[in-house]
């Protein structure tokens, strides 16, 4: 099954599961596989920058976000179900950032 | 003209209070908000460059009349240079900012004046006090009163939002309301800890602690501090995790009222990302978080906006994908990208309040933002369409406007910073910015009419139409003179980079 397939397949699924009446376009179609093309690309461009802390880390995230994402994909559907107007799901990913800020910040520069 | 620096925040407020009370009195709110609105972008033009004391009182050391009767070990010490009242500086950016804001604010006021018979005291209240907030966020060097507008802006945006009365825009400006009651509080935790750690609310006192090593930046408090700041500072802007509930805030306001508030989330973003800089520049991790969290802005908004059916909904993703570019400016950290960052930070607040207003047309013809029920609307009203797609064309970043100008010196110094990785993301995300509005232009505009579309072309405000030249016209000018805004930039970039 081609990446295309997958997407249309997945797409599918979703507009079952929340009842949308929605047909699934050429243009819906060629949008979610731009989307997932672009989020793709960016993740692995913005991994290369990791070489300016430590190339090690930048390789071992490559191949780690690799593998996450030949896994997962396609990512564009789980991010559309995610992104949504709920407010748990956005009070989940605002207390997560701000977690993850906090660490990163005070450890970042206690321990490095 | 000193007293012109306080004017800007205090005129709206009271103009905004007036037509609180004026309320059903139609007349009178329409010549005294229009009025208001049109002085708006003219005092900071006239207004002198300098530094405004609240109360009148300057740090000890410029006041020699108070330092006379005061003990030496006080007027000795660096507690001489703290400043003691609430401080505001204008200098050529905070002008142009100011400038820019205030025109998109008299544009959006003239536009929500015109499109009803009567006006709404209340809510042209809401929108003066929300400008009111911001034009002090912009000027503030006082971080605590800098957080006290940050809250009014807050709470006037939803005010906006829920004033809409549009479908779910209660759910929405609550939600927005619930999500600050955790963000802004971090922000005013990060405040505390500042003021523990060095003993003053003024911006300029505590980077002055720092440079004279009273100081160490890299302790605990003040890294925690940078973390709640930064927090506060992703919810004010709409970069992710907020950038979902501000793209929907943008979808639930009427289309003038999301101009406005988009230009607010611009230029909070450049507010408080300037203080983040000039208070923790030297955190390295800072900047990299910065950076971050407008790729992820970028990546998150524009790949959402792709997918999006509600053409109001696709255009606050998008907004939201282009306060990236203005964060990367700001964390490169070089002279450059910061000038670049700060000219895209003006060129986004046009552009996309000419989208919002361009958009708001359709509305008004077919009364649904659904791109799937559209279609043929080009044959109707041709001359807003070819506006339409030059505002398009403006977003993307196609020659010779002003947005071209700022995204192409974003990328140079992301090259000359050694960063060649964020430059191809830039370019790549401009193309799928193109795209996605071109698919959307396409449905809307393009596409054969789908049956049972009902068009009243005749119902177009000439209000919105005006303002929607106007935005195009500043556009172009600063795609060809860049240099007028870009040369207003160097109080801050030399500021931030003499650290």
């Amino acid at each position: 099954m081609t990446l295309y397939d997958t997407i249309i397949e997945k797409i599918r699924e979703i507009e079952e599961k929340t009842r949308m009446e929605a047909r699934v376009t050429n243009i819906s179609a060629s949008a979610v596989l731009t989307a997932e093309l672009t989020l793709v690309s960016t993740i692995f461009l913005a991994i290369l920058m990791i070489r300016k802390l430590n190339i090690y880390i930048m390789v071992l995230f490559l191949l780690l976000v690799g593998v996450m994402l030949s896994s997962m994909t396609p990512i564009t559907v789980i991010l559309r179900r995610e992104q949504t107007d709920s407010f748990y799901k956005m009070i989940f990913y605002v207390i997560l950032t701000f977690g993850v800020l906090i660490t990163l910040l005070y450890w970042g520069n206690i321990n490095v | 003209m000193k007293s012109l620096i306080a004017l800007m925040v205090i005129l709206p407020i009271l103009c905004g209070l007036l037509l609180n009370l004026l309320h059903k009195k139609d007349r009178t709110i329409k010549i005294l908000a229009l009025t208001v609105a049109i002085i708006l972008p003219i005092i900071p033009l006239i207004a002198s460059y300098g530094v405004y004391y609240f109360g009148g009182y300057p740090p000890i050391a410029e006041n020699p009349t108070i330092a006379k009767y005061l003990p030496a070990y006080i007027t000795g010490s660096y507690l001489a240079k703290f400043h003691p009242a609430i401080t505001y500086i204008f200098n050529s950016a905070q002008r142009i900012f100011i400038l820019i804001l205030g025109i998109v604010a008299f544009l959006a006021i003239f536009t929500s004046l015109n499109e009803v018979k009567k006006p709404s005291g209340v809510y042209s209240f809401l929108m003066f006090m929300a400008t009111a907030a911001v034009t002090a966020i912009v000027l503030a060097d006082d971080i605590f009163n800098l957080y006290v507008f940050f809250e009014i802006a807050a709470i006037s945006q939803a005010g906006i939002i829920l004033s809409s009365n549009i479908k779910g825009s209660y759910k929405m400006a609550l939600r927005y309301l619930f999500l600050g009651g955790v963000a802004a509080p971090m922000l005013l935790l990060g405040v505390a800890l500042l003021l523990g750690a060095v003993g003053s609310v003024n911006i300029s006192d505590m980077i002055f602690t720092m440079k004279k090593g009273l100081i160490d930046p890299g302790n605990p408090i003040f890294l925690t501090a940078a973390g709640l700041i930064i927090f506060g500072w992703l919810y004010g802007s709409g970069l992710p995790p907020f950038h979902t509930i501000k793209s929907g805030l943008y979808s639930k306001a009427l289309p003038h009222a999301a101009s406005l508030i988009q230009a607010f989330s611009v230029f909070t973003l450049v507010a408080l990302g300037v203080i983040i800089l000039r208070l923790f520049y030297y955190i390295p991790v800072v900047r990299w978080a910065i950076i971050i969290f407008s790729i992820a802005a970028m990546a998150l908004g524009i790949s959402m906006a792709i997918m999006q059916t509600d053409f109001k909904r696709l255009i606050g993703f998008l907004a939201v994908g282009e306060l990236g570019y203005i964060g990367i400016g700001l964390g490169l950290g070089t002279t450059m990208s910061i000038t670049a960052g700060l000219f895209q930070a003006v060129n986004e607040a046009l552009a996309t309040a000419c989208l919002f207003l361009g958009f708001g047309t359709i509305l008004y013809q077919t009364g649904t933002s659904e791109i799937d029920k559209l279609g043929g609307l080009l044959k109707y009203k041709p001359g807003v369409a070819g506006l339409m797609i030059l505002a398009g064309f403006i977003m993307a970043g196609i020659p010779p406007f002003n947005v071209f100008q700022s995204k192409l010196m974003l990328i140079e110094s992301a090259i000359s910073a050694g960063f060649p990785e964020l430059a191809i993301i830039m370019i790549l995300l401009s193309i799928v910015t193109f795209m996605t509005f071109m698919k959307a232009y396409y449905s809307i505009y393009l596409k054969p009419e789908p049956r049972g579309l009902e068009v009243k072309a005749e119902r177009i405000p000439s209000s919105t139409i005006f303002s929607m030249i106007i935005l195009l016209v500043i556009c172009t000018i600063l795609g060809i003179l860049p240099q007028l805004a870009t040369s207003q930039f160097g109080s801050i970039t030399h500021g931030l980079l003499m650290l």
